[in-house]
């Protein structure tokens, strides 16, 4: 039985970046116990040889006091992963081109300490957007970008162009539900 | 007049040809009975004998050739003055036809050339008339091609003013999209997301 503050409190690791890496640790997790019966059969008794786990698996089982190795523990590491994967929230992010690794560690790290701890992402591309990026949440849709921005304060580019045209109102960026 | 004089001569010469001859019979029907002739009757057969001795062949052929030669001289007469008369009228009647012709022909040049400044100056008040047309529709065509130029100048702008996010956008990408990459942006993407954090927090939560 999984307790709530495992669901709820864990943050994710910053490896596990969308649902897709869960998917993976769930299935690495799953090949663990397949290899360890088959490690147990081939040893006829003898103590088995564990199988190899990834380090963000070995991770998140230390964070949650847990160990692969018991099989109890793995049903609650499994558990854990699986409420990952049905109930952390998710938020969609489309940038102009790929973004790198790096990017997307620092982009992922300021989430998770400022949104939400166990924010899973999703990234698409939409190379006509420009600079920024547009974030889709479940209910909001946010365009952040460059043209967004130029669109918000079109009011300085008009003061430059024409200097008594500062009665026009600005378009703010908000976010469309 | 010289016609009739020779005519009335010639009249004159039968008359008396004829007068002679007539006599000459009456004078030979009266001369058979010799016996019963009276002195009266003798001096006219005398008479009659003495102008059959004046007019004699001879006489009659000096007659005969004298009016000949009076007959020729009054016909040559005639012929010249016919010919001077002629000339005289030839001369005349070329004078009066090339003076009719000349006035005619004067006055008809008088017509064409009056014609011709009427249809010149018809073509010239056509042409003027034309002319100031053509100037009016050029004035409107200007004025019309002017507020063209306005309107679509205003709808540029208004385009420009409407798109300008896009404009702008779009050249700052060409121009400098290929020297920006996404982790130059990462500061400005915080940036914007840090703006929206209630907003993406509150809809996060609500979600959840």
């Amino acid at each position: 039985m999984v307790s709530e503050a495992h669901t709820h409190s864990t943050p994710i690791p910053l490896t596990v970046q969308n649902l897709a890496d869960i998917s993976r640790l769930i299935k690495e997790l799953e090949s663990y116990e397949d290899k360890l019966i088959q490690h147990k059969a081939e040893a006829h008794g003898a103590k088995a040889v564990a199988p190899e786990v990834t380090a963000t698996l070995q991770e998140i089982a230390q964070k949650n006091k847990l160990s692969i190795a018991e099989a109890h523990d793995r049903v609650v590491l499994k558990n854990i992963l699986n409420d990952w994967r049905n109930k952390a929230p998710r938020a969609h992010f489309s940038f102009s081109s790929e973004p790198s690794p790096r990017f997307l560690e620092k982009l992922i790290t300021w989430l998770r300490q400022e949104i939400n701890p166990q924010l899973l992402i999703s990234v698409g591309l939409q190379p006509a957007m420009g600079a920024g990026c547009t974030l889709r949440t479940t209910n909001k849709y946010f365009d952040l970008s460059l043209r967004q921005t130029f669109i918000a304060k079109r009011q300085l580019l008009l003061e430059q162009l024409v200097p008594e045209s500062a009665t026009q109102t600005t378009a703010p960026a908000e976010a469309h539900s | 007049m010289t016609i009739w004089w020779l005519l009335l001569i010639l009249a004159a010469i039968g008359a008396a040809g004829i007068g002679f001859i007539w006599l000459a019979v009456r004078v030979g029907r009266t001369s058979r009975p010799a016996e019963t002739k009276s002195a009266e009757e003798n001096a006219v057969e005398a008479a009659n004998k003495d102008v059959e001795h004046l007019f004699d062949a001879t006489f009659r052929e000096e007659l005969r050739n004298r009016g000949r030669l009076h007959f020729e001289k009054i016909i040559g007469e005639s012929a010249m003055f016919l010919q001077q008369d002629l000339r005289l009228t030839t001369s005349q009647l070329n004078e009066y036809m090339r003076n009719e012709i000349t006035a005619k022909l004067q006055s008809e040049l008088d017509k064409y050339e009056q014609s011709v400044v009427d249809a010149k100056d018809l073509a010239i008040d056509s042409i003027q008339k034309t002319n100031t047309m053509i100037e009016e529709q050029r004035k409107a065509l200007t004025e019309q091609v002017r507020q063209e130029i306005i309107k679509e100048k205003q709808q540029l702008i208004v385009r420009f003013e409407t798109n300008m996010a896009d404009v702008i956008n779009h050249y700052v990408m060409a121009a400098v999209g290929n020297q920006i990459d996404l982790d130059d942006q990462l500061e400005y993407i915080i940036g914007e997301l840090e703006q929206n954090k209630e907003a993406i927090i509150e809809d996060l939560n609500n979600g959840i």
